[in-house]
């Protein structure tokens, strides 16, 4: 049994470092540290190990790495951090989030908090977190490069999410298009890069639900197919596509356009 | 001043030291290590570091009231490592 330093992890421990003017590096590898562990060293049945992550198969992700960084800093500093991350860890739209599992810091006041990434929950911590900040990653993604362009974005800097989606080559969703009124115009699937996005597909996409797949405004092959189930069961031509006739049965008026 | 039985506190599976400092910027302030050696104080911009050693139930500084200078390469090692706490020294202490 061993735990041991992921080595793009220790190299973002240094930039950490370099980033505030107070900071050092405090620790990353601990024996009985909670997620300074690994899961080999862990005690079964520990805070650190009973998440769904935790019970990926072995082969999914090394099991003998370490999970977290403490950075030791000056109390501005801190408090700088403690609100960069507050900004991501409050919008659970946020896409950074998916890579941690908390985040251990002081805001200056009170007991130092524990922010849990995966309930959404704000917790208390010890006291040495009044001393140093503590983030832990979920342990699957440790040996994921993006983890650690999302923890730059989000511990180092103070950008938003357009510009970490830059930052991993996904260029942010559009704004909805303007005409977008439920029964305002014909939803067709289209391959990408003219796939049709808006409120009206987001309300296809609710009113028939699960059939049309996860709701996210775009009009795409999973929709088309939950709306050509729509029209079977109504007895209206089975097209997938969602033109005024469509939209009259879903809204329950007479459309035209 | 704490008292020996407090001195080991028990936070997160780790083992805290907690005891007064005697010596260098911290003397006659509490102090605090996760490891059981002690801690080595950093003060970054200022180029200097205390190393405070745990005694059982007090940290002692090594070191001259002006410090030592700060060797990056052994404040990495001594945050890897499992016997040394590292912390920043800050505006007065961090600690």
């Amino acid at each position: 049994m061993t735990s041991r330093a992921y080595q793009p992890m220790r190299d973002f421990a240094t930039e950490w470092d370099n980033a505030y003017a107070s900071a050092v590096f405090s620790g990353i590898v601990a024996l009985t540290g909670g997620y300074h562990a690994s899961i080999q060293d862990s005690v079964p049945g520990s805070y650190s190990v009973v998440r769904v992550d935790d019970a990926a198969p072995p082969g999914t992700w090394p099991r003998d790495i370490s999970a977290a960084i403490d950075m030791s800093m000056s109390t501005q500093d801190m408090v700088k951090q403690y609100w960069r991350i507050w900004r991501v860890f409050n919008n659970p739209a946020d896409p950074r989030r998916q890579f941690f599992n908390a985040f251990n810091g002081w805001d200056g006041s009170g007991d130092a908090k524990r922010l849990d990434f995966v309930t959404g929950r704000v917790g208390y911590s010890d006291a040495t977190h009044k001393w140093h900040n503590h983030g832990e990653w979920r342990r699957r993604h440790v040996t994921n490069p993006t983890s650690y362009i999302a923890a730059r974005s989000m511990l180092l800097t103070d950008e938003g999410i357009p510009a970490y989606l830059a930052r991993i080559g996904q260029a942010p969703p559009p704004p909805a298009p303007t005409g977008t009124v439920p029964g305002t115009r014909t939803l067709i699937s289209i391959p990408a890069p003219d796939m049709m996005h808006g409120d009206d597909a987001l309300f296809v996409q609710k009113f028939i639900g699960w059939r049309c797949g996860t709701p996210d405004s775009w009009y795409g092959n999973g929709t088309a197919d939950g709306v050509r189930w729509y029209q079977r069961m109504r007895g209206i031509t089975d097209d997938g596509m969602v033109g005024p006739v469509t939209w009259t049965h879903l809204l329950g008026r007479s459309v035209s356009y | 001043m704490v008292t020996k039985k407090d001195a080991e506190t028990v936070v997160k599976g780790s083992i805290t030291q907690q005891g007064d400092c005697q010596g260098g910027p911290l003397n006659g302030k509490p102090g605090m290590s996760r490891f059981s050696k002690g801690f080595l104080l950093v003060d970054k911009q200022a180029g200097k570091a205390w190393v405070y050693d745990w005694t059982g139930t007090a940290f002692i500084c090594r070191d001259e009231p002006e410090g030592r200078p700060v060797d990056d390469t052994k404040r990495m090692t001594a945050a890897e490592s499992s016997d040394w706490d590292v912390i920043a020294y800050a505006e007065g202490g961090a600690v």
